[in-house]
């Protein structure tokens, strides 16, 4: 079977899955960032398999750049947050994390 | 050879996935990334986005995992115990995950994309592809024509054998032409998101200092 549009959409999804399951197991905050990274990636990859093989050509890979550098921004200020919060409750654990000041 | 070398990409991709979402040690987790970054840029390549997969190794290798890096090396205290998922959050977890896979699964495999038409002898007929539906509405979009009006899917052959096409400068002078052009007001609304973003995340990082440090800077000054 050769590779073509559904391979590439298969391994998005599996991506988007782990990504789904890691942000709603894992009990560190910088791991649910992480699950985050993964479906942006799950999502490009999408985008880059119709740009390939579903006529969509270069409008797919314009709309992986935008979300390339939607993801950057994420990461800093989420790490910016996940900062503040490590100083304020001394835990990644999102579970602790449960007032608004103390 | 193509087929090859898709695999062992997807391969190294899922791999890397699969330890960042299990991994019990968020370090593990962090490297495994830095596979599943690479593996994407391979599979970026394999798709004809060169301009992409130099991108995500940039951006994805080079600047948000080492943010991600940082933020495990500070806020982990050496020696503590990793707390892990309780098996009850784990389990409900993985469910979903799971029927959530197989719905997705359901659509790719049950669509037009990749219907087998058979003919009036009931042997496979025609394998219609995305881009033979010329009635679909992204192949009518502007997108899909270059500067000069020519459809890009003749231009770049059709999906079917783009994969020998040779000697194409690649996708970087495209992608500067349409940031210049059809896509300048998304450019620059994105440049300033960008600006904004980090600005903010500078701000709520930075640690008001404490009455000794304002009065030493004081006496500097």
């Amino acid at each position: 079977m050769t590779v073509g549009l559904n391979h590439f959409l298969v391994i998005g999804a599996i991506l988007f899955v782990l990504g789904i399951f890691a942000m709603l197991s894992r009990r560190n905050v910088i791991a649910v960032l992480m699950g985050v990274e993964l479906i942006l990636n799950a999502a490009n990859i999408n985008f880059i398999a119709f740009s390939r093989y579903g006529g969509v050509n270069i409008g797919g890979q314009m709309a992986a750049i935008f979300v390339i550098v939607i993801a950057a921004g994420e990461a800093a200020v989420a790490l910016a947050i996940v900062l503040n919060i490590y100083k304020n409750f001394k835990s990644v654990n999102p579970s602790e994390v449960d007032s608004l000041r103390d | 050879m193509f087929d090859i070398i898709f695999y062992i990409f997807g391969a190294i991709t899922v791999v890397g996935a699969l330890t960042t979402a299990l991994a019990k040690n968020i370090v593990y987790a962090a490297f495994a990334l830095l596979f599943t970054f690479f593996g994407i840029a391979g599979l970026y390549v394999m798709a004809n986005a060169d301009f992409l997969a130099v991108t995500q190794l940039l951006v994805y290798v080079g600047g948000i995992l080492i943010l991600l890096i940082f933020g495990v090396m500070l806020t982990t205290r050496i020696g503590r115990v990793d707390i892990r998922a309780t098996t009850g959050s784990r389990w409900v977890a993985g469910v979903l995950a799971l029927g959530l896979f197989a719905i997705l699964m359901a659509a790719f495999f049950g669509t037009a994309a990749t219907h087998v038409e058979k003919g009036a002898d009931g042997k496979p007929k025609t394998v219609s592809s995305w881009a033979s539906h010329s009635s679909l509405p992204w192949s009518q979009s502007k997108w899909n024509k270059d500067a000069t009006g020519e459809a890009l899917n003749v231009k770049y052959g059709s999906p079917d054998e783009a994969k020998t096409h040779e000697g194409s400068s690649g996708t970087a002078t495209e992608i500067g032409a349409l940031f210049l052009t059809d896509f300048l007001l998304p450019f620059e609304v994105i440049s300033v998101l960008i600006l904004v973003s980090l600005l903010g995340a500078t701000m709520i990082a930075r640690t008001e200092p404490t009455p000794e440090e304002e009065a030493i800077a004081e006496s500097v000054s």
